[in-house]
């Protein structure tokens, strides 16, 4: 390796690196202001200028490769001077008044530690406070200008990092600013509210204004500590760091850049600013026992009505749906600012999402001795007398691995029943039935990392990353801007969609048509992979005479996309050299669900487009731990590493492990969320964790009043979600902030969150809970930490068997497989054979067939549903969290210009949206993203639920239901309808 | 020089030779003046070949750095499979200069031929001529000129018959000083806002586009067509001192004399007989007070270095100051220095990117103080405050932008100091109560 003399001492570099990269590698301290990581260097602020021997003047360190035999003084009396006059400088515009006296106890951000260090004392300004755009009335992030000393890092970082661009800098000279967009309207700038500008800011001059606007200056500044966490919302896993001050988490920041990070030091706004939700009021603190239970000579009996048919003092989800909405905020380019404007009207903008009083009628307060001897001999009475088919639970995966695990330890082992399950169902479950057909596999193959380092082609299909999955969809973005092609298949013109090369903009629910037409291009052109065909697969045959029939002119009347398009999109895909696959919910969720993913791999596989770096397959994970959960088992038909129930082998290994006798553990499949749900399951008593089917089920009406009939229902949640105001026994559990555990992001990170707070009154830890539960049920569980579940969960696992607490924490994370304790973990899988029986990949044939449901004359809308980048599925979290609702505070739907015209509708209008099931009110907006023809509902609003509509036909392989394709009328509603 | 006063008897003009004649705008008649010649001797050489011509010849940079041309040209990577680009820098902001301006009103096919022969021997099919913004009717004259030498072959896809690809490309600036600094020319061209950029990487490597890049002046395309007609030893020749600084200079010379306007001399030639004979001399009664040879960029002469001194790059550098662009500024004893300082830095602080620290606060804050002097509310620590400033200004930033606002200054206080006295010492305010 290279060497050069830094101050005095011969050190080594790597080639290409920076006089600053080697000191620092080296743990010398050279000051910089405008160099950040990852950002592009700019050497502006010239603080880092050293001395190099020979050179005619100083050099910027950021900006100067080191050289062999470089002689260079970092503390040279000019460099030191230079860097005194840079502060100073910096210092002749800034508020530094305080920093003449005991303000250098404090130093508030990293310039003022400067100062403070470099002993530069503020002079009389002769100069003006510099000043900018300051975003006024935005409740998320705000600009105090007078501190900006002009570095650019949050222009390069809106730009590069985020590939966003709000943030610029204007005028020159001494009256340059920083600027938001051209009007100062962050909305018309396209911001997202990442944060990012917040994270790269030294002198705080961008902030966050939530914590500000709480917590007094000090505990920012100096928090009582620290905690590294997981993001609990999407599927991404950015690690992030939980300030505490007074056990209350005060704000959120992220980790400087660290490679074993999923984000590299990025959040999206939930991250970043939806951290205030386990702090709301509403939080569930004491365990809620239904009024009618009553415990008499140490039993409890119901008193109330029989047969059992819950009421409440409150409407239903489906009674909500008419009820009068608010006017959605405008988005409209032109007009004035609006952002924040309801925080600033309403007082506390909570309130609008309050769980209403008269959810806690029905309820008394209870210990929880009386909660949790009620809920276990009701479970066990149950199973006793109507057997283990009428238990079931519901997992989370917003649980950690940890707590899925002992769930379904609990359900196989106490409740005696594979009816175990999770929202997996209502994702990528046929992702997982596809992928597990044709590669015995139900992970990403590659890492999100990949896609920014070596990938050439990315083709997304259904998958509006830039919203759902934020940091992701920046990195695509960045890949983008690097030279790689953009395929992007939505019906919608997602943010992705209107940057690709190629937007193939498919009728709803046609995809198999499309993928096969892209396939048998490929085949007719001889850009098929014959080599990783013939080597590493079995059944091309089969697909490619299936695929015949479907040539891009056929399909072209199935989709509706010019088939020269769809040709361009194969040649794309297929000449590659490294294309990488990511899909998400638009594949997934429909009733031939499996069949659209099975045609995906078909098309991948044909490509050989997987097992080396830059060719990647990633299901793009909706939840923070949705493969976690998954992985260890919270599924009807496997133990953890996806391992049969059916397989007595596997059975006893696990009946040893749990210490129970093998024939307790059921042999049969159990049954899933959807077939749970249904009028006539075998199901009468349920244990749900975390989880809210009533709202994210679909056909709501159906849903709910599946679940009010049900015998017994102990619901463990946060909040008195829309399924737990229907329970016997509401027992109430820990936010991610207040647990320990791990959870396991889309590209197999296995990470640790680290309890920050305590839980508030007497909720407990979720662990402690089901640890209690399964004791009281009478299954021997002797763990009594998150580390020694994950010991239990690596020896039943093969490809978790090198993970432990211990290693997480040293590491950081791990990638599994992570087969031995000593293994680094896998970036990628399948270089060399697939988990099959025979190493091979199976393609599958599959023929295309419409939609279930289609639009007709009474019903001549498709309707999708989804997300939105500021929700967070059924708003339990998100819509108590301040800053995001704000920026969503209403249910909206989204509708084409063309047809908004058509039925006479305006923005921010009343609607009544009608399916074959039911019928809410709702906001319009106009959006360019929607094609003619087709609406879009998100999911996450009570008052409006999108499930009310859905169709609840199911994919015949992983019982997912058909959200994302439905029909129905749209009628303007002059007069809101009465309640 | 031929215009807008005729010729002087001790100018050697090369590049102004048609300066004032019309008939030398059109494709034609600068064909009909021995044009074009100059490209197609060059388009029949290799390029190796051209750029040894061009390193005997002794040309060198005429925007103001002074470097070698041939060697620059040089330093191009041959074979890389990459698109090159040829910068010509018409963005002639530097006050006090309008050498560029004149070439390309009167003679703009002699800048369109230099450009195409740099193309030919820097492997560029493009190249960009960066017109200041302010220039209307140079651009207007540029771009009927580009469209002739289109129409009549060339340049375009296939210059002057000889199978090469040679496209002129004409960009506005928009009004901002710093876009003539190289780097920052490129930016704009770009479309980004007009800041320097860091070197390493240098255009050479990695310029307009990321793609290997040279950047000259006008003036040096424009003579390059004459070194290639008449030969290196020719212009080598042209030299009166220092055989570092050959060929003919067109001097802008503006201020306080009776025929201001631009000179052709060769390199070498005596500053003094430039101001007093070519350029009419003093107003009468008027004696010289001081010169800024090279724009406003660099260090004020007093009268006993500018009469002493001779015109090329190693001659004003003797006496203490730099060539810079060749704009002299000349001041008699009527001008007010601190005045004269003050503006200048004025210029500086209103043009700064704003970059780098030092010279977003430094010209603004020396702007600031000598404001206040003017305004008699000067402090004793002023003089070693601006000094101090400037010297942290000097050799730290990114471009020399902040280094050209601190010349001025620091030579105005050394050179005549007792006009920044007489202004504190006639302080009001605080400073007085001292």
């Amino acid at each position: 390796m290279p060497s050069f003399t830094l101050n005095g001492t011969v050190i080594p570099f790597e080639p290409g690196a920076t006089i600053l990269n080697a000191a620092r590698a080296q743990g010398v301290d050279i000051p910089t202001l405008c160099w950040y990581p990852k950002l592009p260097n700019v050497a502006n602020c010239r603080i880092c200028l050293v001395s190099v021997a020979g050179a005619p003047k100083l050099v910027p360190a950021c900006g100067t490769p080191a050289a062999q035999d470089m002689v260079v003084e970092t503390e040279s009396d000019p460099a030191v001077d230079n860097r005194k006059s840079v502060l100073r400088f910096l210092l002749e515009r800034y508020p530094g008044e305080h920093l003449a006296n005991g303000g250098r106890e404090h130093p508030a951000n990293e310039f003022e530690e400067y100062v403070t260090r470099y002993g530069v004392i503020p002079e009389t300004r002769e100069l003006p406070l510099r000043g900018g755009d300051t975003r006024p009335g935005d409740v998320m992030i705000s600009h105090d200008m007078s501190r900006c000393i002009l570095c650019t890092r949050c222009v390069r970082a809106c730009e590069d990092i985020q590939e966003v661009g709000v943030l610029d800098v204007a005028l020159r000279g001494m009256h340059t600013e920083i600027i938001v967009g051209g009007d100062g309207d962050p909305d018309h700038a396209g911001c997202t509210w990442c944060g990012e500008c917040v994270r790269v800011c030294p002198t705080g001059a961008i902030f966050e204004v939530m914590p500000r606007k709480r917590f007094d200056a000090l505990a920012i500044l100096e928090p009582d500590r620290k905690v590294r966490s997981v993001c609990p919302y999407c599927g991404v896993g950015c690690q992030i760091d939980l300030h505490v001050h007074d056990d209350t988490v005060v704000r959120v920041t992220s980790p400087w850049i660290e490679e074993r990070t999923p984000n590299q030091g990025s959040t999206c706004v939930k991250g970043r600013f939806g951290y205030d939700f386990p702090q709301h009021r509403d939080r569930l603190t004491q365990p809620l026992i239904r009024k009618g239970w009553e415990q008499r000579d140490g039993r409890w009996t119901w008193t109330g009505e029989s047969p059992r048919y819950r009421d409440g003092a409150w409407q239903t989800v489906a009674e909500e749906g008419h009820r009068r909405k608010p006017k959605p905020p405008s988005r409209q380019v032109g007009k004035p600012p609006q952002t924040g404007q309801l925080l600033i009207d309403d007082g506390d903008v909570r309130d609008r999402v309050a769980t209403p009083a008269e959810w806690y009628d029905t309820f008394r307060e209870a210990t929880w001795e009386e909660a949790m001897s009620l809920a276990a001999q009701e479970f066990l009475r149950i199973r006793d007398t109507a057997g283990p088919q009428a238990l079931a639970a519901f997992s989370s995966a917003k649980c950690s691995n940890e707590e899925n695990y002992l769930l379904m330890r609990m359900v196989r082992g106490a409740f005696r029943t594979n009816n175990v399950d999770h929202c997996t169902r209502l994702c990528h479950s046929t992702s997982v039935a596809a992928m597990n057909r044709a590669l015995a596999t139900a992970a990403a193959s590659g890492s999100m990392r990949e896609i920014e380092e070596a990938c050439d082609v990315i083709f997304i299909a259904g998958a509006n990353t830039t919203e759902s999955h934020p940091v992701f969809g920046a990195l695509i973005k960045r890949a983008r801007a690097k030279g790689a092609k953009l395929i992007v298949a939505d019906v919608r013109k997602t943010e992705l969609a209107a940057l690709a090369d190629v937007h193939l903009q498919m009728l709803p629910g046609t995809d198999v048509a499309l993928y096969n037409a892209m396939l048998q291009h490929i085949i007719a052109a001889g850009l098929a992979d014959l080599r990783f065909i013939g080597g590493r697969t079995a059944g091309f045959e089969e697909v490619k005479a299936a695929v015949a029939p479907y040539t891009p002119e056929m399909a072209q009347k199935i989709c509706g996309i010019p088939a020269e398009q769809i040709k361009r999109a194969a040649e794309l895909y297929a000449k590659g050299p490294n294309t990488s696959t990511l899909w998400a919910m638009g594949l997934t969720q429909h009733a031939t669900g499996t069949d659209i993913v099975t045609s995906l791999l078909n098309l991948l596989l044909s490509c050989g487009m997987i097992g080396r770096w830059g060719a990647a397959m990633i299901p793009i994970r909706g939840q923070n731990n949705v493969q976690g959960a998954s992985d260890v088992g919270a599924i009807p038909f496997a133990y953890t590493d996806y391992r049969p129930v059916t397989d007595p082998a596997n059975r006893a290994e696990y009946a040893a492990a749990w210490g129970v006798p093998a024939e307790s553990l059921s042999l049969e499949k159990g049954l899933m969320v959807t077939e749970v749900v249904k009028e006539g399951s075998s199901v009468r008593a349920m244990f749900v964790m975390g989880e809210n089917p009533v709202l994210s089920d679909p056909n709501v009406a159906k849903a709910e009043e599946w679940v009010r009939k049900l015998e017994f229902l102990t619901v463990q949640d946060l909040f008195l979600t829309e399924t737990a105001r229907w329970a016997d026994v509401v027992l109430p559990g820990a936010s991610f902030a207040e647990k320990e555990g791990t959870y396991a992001n889309t590209d197999r990170h296995i990470q640790i969150a680290n309890a920050a707070v305590p839980t508030p009154g007497q909720a407990r830890g979720d662990l402690e809970i089901l640890i209690d539960l399964s004791r009281r049920l009478g299954l021997a569980t002797p763990h009594n930490s998150a580390s020694e579940v994950m010991d239990e969960i690596a020896r039943v696992t093969p490809n978790w068997r090198g993970v432990s607490y211990e290693k997480l924490r040293r590491e950081g994370s791990l990638q599994y497989p992570v087969l031995t304790p000593d293994s680094p973990g896998t970036a990628f899988l399948f270089a060399d054979s697939f988990p099959t029986a025979d190493g091979r990949a199976r393609l599958v044939p599959v023929e295309y067939l419409p939609p279930a449901e289609l639009p007709s004359a009474d019903y001549p809308y498709f309707l999708n549903t989804g997300r939105q980048m500021y929700h967070w599925h059924t708003g339990t979290m998100t819509r108590r969290s301040t800053g995001l609702d704000s920026r969503e505070p209403v249910p909206v739907v989204e509708i084409a210009a063309v047809d908004a015209l058509e039925l006479g509708l305006a923005e921010g209008e009343t609607v009544r949206v009608s399916s074959r099931r039911g019928s809410v009110l709702i906001g319009v907006r106009v959006s360019d993203r929607q094609a003619p023809g087709q609406v879009f509902i998100p999911m996450h609003f009570r008052e409006a639920a999108a499930n009310v509509l859905t169709n609840p036909a199911l994919d015949p392989y992983a019982k997912i239901a058909e959200f994302k394709v439905s029909a129905v009328r749209i009628e303007k509603v002059a007069v809101p309808a009465a309640v | 020089m031929g215009y807008p006063h005729p010729p002087h008897a001790k100018e050697s003009v090369v590049l102004s030779k048609h300066f004032g004649d019309a008939g030398a705008r059109t494709y034609a008649g600068w064909v009909e003046r021995g044009g074009y010649e100059g490209l197609k001797k060059a388009l029949g050489m290799t390029p190796d070949a051209l750029i040894e011509e061009v390193k005997a010849s002794g040309l060198r940079g005429r925007g103001g750095a002074g470097f070698p041309t041939g060697l620059k040209w040089s330093f191009m990577p041959k074979n890389d499979g990459k698109p090159h680009y040829l910068c010509c820098n018409a963005d002639e902001s530097e006050p006090g200069t309008f050498k560029d301006r004149e070439i390309m009103r009167w003679t703009p096919h002699a800048l369109i031929e230099g450009c195409a022969v740099a193309c030919h021997a820097i492997g560029a099919e493009t190249c960009y001529i960066y017109i200041r913004g302010e220039f209307t009717e140079p651009y207007k004259i540029m771009e009927a000129a580009v469209a002739d030498a289109y129409k009549n072959g060339a340049v375009g896809a296939n210059a002057m018959g000889s199978g090469k690809r040679i496209d002129i490309v004409l960009h506005r600036g928009a009004g901002a000083y710093i876009c003539g600094e190289e780097t920052a020319l490129m930016n704009s061209i770009e479309g980004k806002r007009g800041n320097p950029r860091i070197k390493p990487p240098f255009p050479a490597a990695a310029g307009l586009f990321g793609m290997p890049t040279t950047i000259n002046n006008v003036e040096t395309l424009a003579a390059v067509p004459h070194i290639l007609m008449r030969g290196a030893a020719w212009y080598k020749g042209l030299c009166l001192s220092n055989p570092k600084s050959t060929g003919t200079k067109l001097w802008s010379v503006c201020g306080h004399v009776m025929k201001p306007g631009n000179f052709e001399v060769t390199m070498g030639f005596p500053m003094k007989d430039l101001i007093y004979e070519l350029a009419g001399g003093m107003r009468p009664g008027r004696t010289l007070k001081a010169v800024i040879p090279g724009g406003s960029s660099v260090p004020l002469m007093n009268r006993e270095e500018a009469e002493s001194a001779l015109c090329d790059y190693e001659g004003v550098v003797e006496k203490g100051s730099m060539l810079g662009s060749a704009g002299f500024i000349v001041m008699d004893d009527s001008a007010d220095i601190v005045y004269e300082v003050y503006r200048l830095a004025k210029f500086y602080a209103h043009e700064s990117c704003a970059q780098c620290t030092q010279c977003r606060e430094g010209t603004a804050w020396t702007t600031k103080i000598l404001e206040r002097m003017l305004h008699g509310q000067g402090k004793p620590e002023d003089l070693d405050l601006l000094l101090d400033l400037s010297d942290n200004m000097t050799g730290k930033t990114i471009c020399v932008l902040s280094d050209s606002c601190a010349a001025p200054i620091v030579s105005g206080i050394k050179k005549f100091r007792g006009e920044f006295d007489a202004y504190l010492a006639r302080a009001k305010g605080p400073a007085v109560a001292v």
